[in-house]
């Protein structure tokens, strides 16, 4: 198993390594490359006025409570899955019943317009 | 089961050689699809084009965060290769096929999410942020139908190990025994790389969105990646669901090349046909449709695996 | 060399184009799409060839300056302003010379430093008092605002996107707006000065329409970002092949919510508006006996203008773009607040012989 794991981080630091390589670091590139007019903000050609980064409203935060809801369920069904066929039918009606309680909080968050960014 | 594993020294070389043939195979595949571009183009125009990007200067914006706008195409890139790691590449080979390679799979596409949620924020410039931001709910939700869709194929398998998934269809491939699992599964690889439907992270209101600041090499590195995942996608659906190296007469490898080659078409296809969803529809078709069918898939795999 | 050739392979690609319309161009820059050796790019940085077709008068000199800088080197400027001619060759040739490096990319045009310095003291780049009220590097933060849909207080945003967008924005349209995440709060018409796109004047290239219905799908369904569809909608002969592609069309903008962009003033949101264009545009004649003559006409030209500021309230910037891309905002006079005109002063870059 070790072996494994070193070479997933092998593969995946390697292809990191190589993508960064091949890229020019922002900051290395020198200022006289690049003149202030020539750094200007893709916007169609209108002049930039503030900041982009800001505090951006995420309207859909309510969806993503539920998201973390079902996150936690998955969490519980990667070992149900490993012995499930071992179980039996019982785990079936066990998982049946956890995901008829989540998904009631679907359907609130339906028709309580949580899904749409009103 | 996988038995052979590729040896740790060679894994980073593989890796990048089986990243860039594939996004060379989806650029080539992408092309041929697009009408009037005929077979004896599509060949030499991924290649053409790579080099524009090449001769391109990349540029730079007034107050980028530079790190994270270094990093973010190489880490999109990166979850490529982290997915590629415990997919089959050949009959019982692989470069890590670990006990839990489904949740590996799964922590590369969450990587991947952040990764462009990272090129939409490093420009400091509103056009790509807002693209970015907007997309993270669409994201969100598809994960979850990833998860399920992947859980259903594991369930016969009795493990989390992909080696173990393909070893489980030596009699029936998943795709006949949940029929589900694969349409599911192509919305989320339409989504990771933002092609098709769910092309809403480099929309043309935005001026190509996250990556409308991004130029020469650093566009490169970006596109690589996002072709290069679009190519994993098709070789996990080939292992998870088209019954990876199994088939008649020929290898092990060749069975998983036509398979991956097929999906790869039809991800493509689709993608050029179906219709662009705006980020509340796709939320709600996510949460509403595609989610419990999801669900569906997942309780018709746990009926048909019990004994 | 291997800086030259590869600059050969890269020079047998499509080229990169990204369009500036100006007056009277639209047209020529939409039947760009279709043709195999041109790629009509989003961003200007993704582009090697900037196509500045038509009149683009003096005024948009700033403008046009920023897009021009904001390509990357090696850059190339092909002018079409009078009868475009070989419009696709010249933009093939220009995209071959400036790879191969035969001919130098163009300086910039803009100011090399920025007017404020970054750190300084003073009225207008004071630096480091951080988020409330201070302007870090010289460029203010974004201050809170309420919003619209839920009253929180985040961040509003004061953008101008510009007149050059992409090639299915309307030219010369230059919006301020006030953004909240990506939801627009409030938006108005910063220039009401649109390209006419019809020339009254002889010496222009030859008088132009109104778009038509047929022009308008195209360019909504660029704006959707259904490109290939776009394309094969473009190379329709007629209405007789249009609409066969009617279905898929309609289904294209299936994707936004109904009631996006409803408008008072035809009573229409973006879906039944798309579906009065693609129904207009598969009929022989603009109007036929059987359609009822009081359903009112989409919503267009310069009434649209001067109803924008209320119609893109309230929306996603996405949604709003697409509305904007259905209205056909080609006016054939200027809009409401026109300044009598600044346009017969044709900018003097645009003036160059081409090639």
């Amino acid at each position: 198993m070790l072996s494994a794991f070193t070479a997933m981080v092998a593969a995946t630091g390697s292809v990191v390594l190589v993508g960064l390589l091949i890229q020019h670091h922002r900051s290395l590139l020198s200022p006289d490359l690049q003149t202030w007019s020539e750094r200007a903000p893709v916007l169609g050609g209108a002049e930039v006025g503030v900041h982009a980064w800001n505090r951006f409203h995420v309207r859909y935060y309510p969806m993503v409570l539920v998201f973390i809801a079902f996150e936690m369920e998955m969490m519980f069904m990667y070992p149900w899955a490993v012995v499930f066929v071992e179980e039996g039918l019982k785990a079936l009606v066990e998982m049946g019943m956890f995901l008829t309680i989540l998904s009631v909080g679907i359907i609130y968050a339906w028709r309580e317009h949580a899904l749409r960014w009103q | 089961m996988i038995t052979t594993h590729v040896n740790p020294l060679l894994a980073g070389p593989v890796a990048v050689l089986v990243l860039a043939g594939g996004a060379y195979l989806t650029a080539v595949t992408a092309a041929i699809i697009r009408p009037g571009i005929g077979i004896g183009t599509a060949w030499r125009q991924p290649l053409q084009r790579v080099a524009v990007l090449l001769v391109q200067r990349p540029t730079t914006t007034e107050r980028p965060d530079g790190a994270l706008w270094w990093f973010a195409p190489a880490a999109y890139l990166g979850t490529a290769a982290l997915a590629l790691t415990v997919i089959p590449l050949g009959t019982g080979v692989a470069i890590a096929d670990v006990r839990t390679g489904i949740v590996v799979f799964g922590v590369a596409e969450v990587f991947a999410i952040v990764a462009l949620h990272l090129q939409a924020w490093g420009p400091n410039s509103i056009l790509p942020l807002m693209a970015g931001t907007r997309y993270l709910a669409v994201m969100l939700s598809y994960e979850l139908v990833s998860m399920f869709v992947l859980i259903a194929a594991a369930l016969p398998a009795e493990s989390l190990a992909i080696g173990d998934i393909v070893a489980s269809q030596a009699d029936l491939w998943n795709v006949i025994r949940q029929p589900l699992g694969l349409p599911l599964f192509a919305v989320v690889a339409w989504g990771i790389t933002t092609w098709g439907p769910l092309d809403l992270a480099r929309s043309p209101d935005t001026a190509g969105g996250i990556v409308a600041e991004a130029s020469g090499r650093n566009r490169l590195v970006w596109e690589w990646g996002r072709h290069a995942l679009m190519f994993v996608f098709a070789a996990m659906s080939a292992a998870v669901f088209l019954g990876g190296w199994h088939g008649p007469f020929l290898p092990g490898w060749v069975w998983l090349c036509l398979k991956t080659l097929c999906v790869l078409w039809a991800l493509l296809w689709g993608a050029d046909r179906l219709p662009r969803l705006s980020t509340e529809r796709a939320v709600v078709i996510t949460w509403t449709l595609l989610l419990p069918l999801g669900f569906v898939d997942l309780a018709a795999a746990g009926v048909e695996a019990l004994p | 060399m291997t800086g030259s050739w590869l600059g050969r392979v890269a020079a047998g690609a499509p080229a990169q184009v990204f369009p500036l319309v100006g007056r009277g161009a639209r047209r020529h820059v939409r039947d760009l799409l279709g043709r195999d050796e041109i790629d009509l790019v989003a961003s200007p940085r993704h582009a090697t060839v900037l196509l500045m077709a038509g009149q683009i008068p003096v005024a948009w000199d700033g403008f046009t300056d920023r897009v021009h800088d904001q390509l990357p080197h090696p850059r190339i400027v092909v002018h079409a302003p009078w009868d475009p001619g070989d419009l696709v060759e010249d933009l093939v040739a220009a995209h071959h010379a400036v790879m191969t490096g035969t001919t130098a990319s163009t300086p910039p045009r803009g100011p090399a430093t920025a007017p404020v310095d970054w750190k300084g003291v003073g009225p207008h780049g004071q630096g480091g008092e951080g988020m409330m009220g201070g302007t870090p590097y010289g460029r203010p933060m974004a201050m809170t605002g309420e919003d619209l849909r839920d009253g929180l207080q985040l961040d509003l945003v004061g953008v101008r996107i510009g007149p050059f967008l992409a090639w299915w924005w309307p030219p010369g349209l230059l919006l301020d707006l006030r953004f909240q995440g990506d939801l627009i709060v409030k938006a108005e018409v910063a220039d009401a000065r649109p390209f006419a796109q019809t020339l009254d004047d002889a010496k222009h290239m030859g008088g132009t329409t109104p778009p038509t219905p047929a022009e308008i799908v195209t360019d909504t369904l660029g704006a959707v970002g259904h490109q290939s569809l776009a394309q094969r909608w473009l190379a329709c002969a007629g209405p007789a092949q249009r609409s066969g592609l009617a279905g898929r069309i309609r289904r294209s903008v299936a994707g936004f919510s109904p009631g996006t962009g409803r408008s008072d003033v035809d009573g229409r949101d973006l879906r039944q508006r798309m579906t009065e264009w693609v129904r207009l545009a598969t009929i022989d004649t603009p109007t036929s006996p059987s359609t009822p003559l009081d359903d009112p006409p989409p919503l267009s030209g310069a009434a649209a203008v001067g109803h924008l500021p209320v119609l893109l309230a309230g929306l996603t910037w996405r949604e709003a773009a697409v509305t904007i891309a259905s209205l056909g905002l080609d006016l054939s006079e200027p809009g409401p607040g026109t300044a009598p005109d600044v346009d017969d002063a044709v900018s003097a870059t645009a003036l160059e012989a081409p090639g």
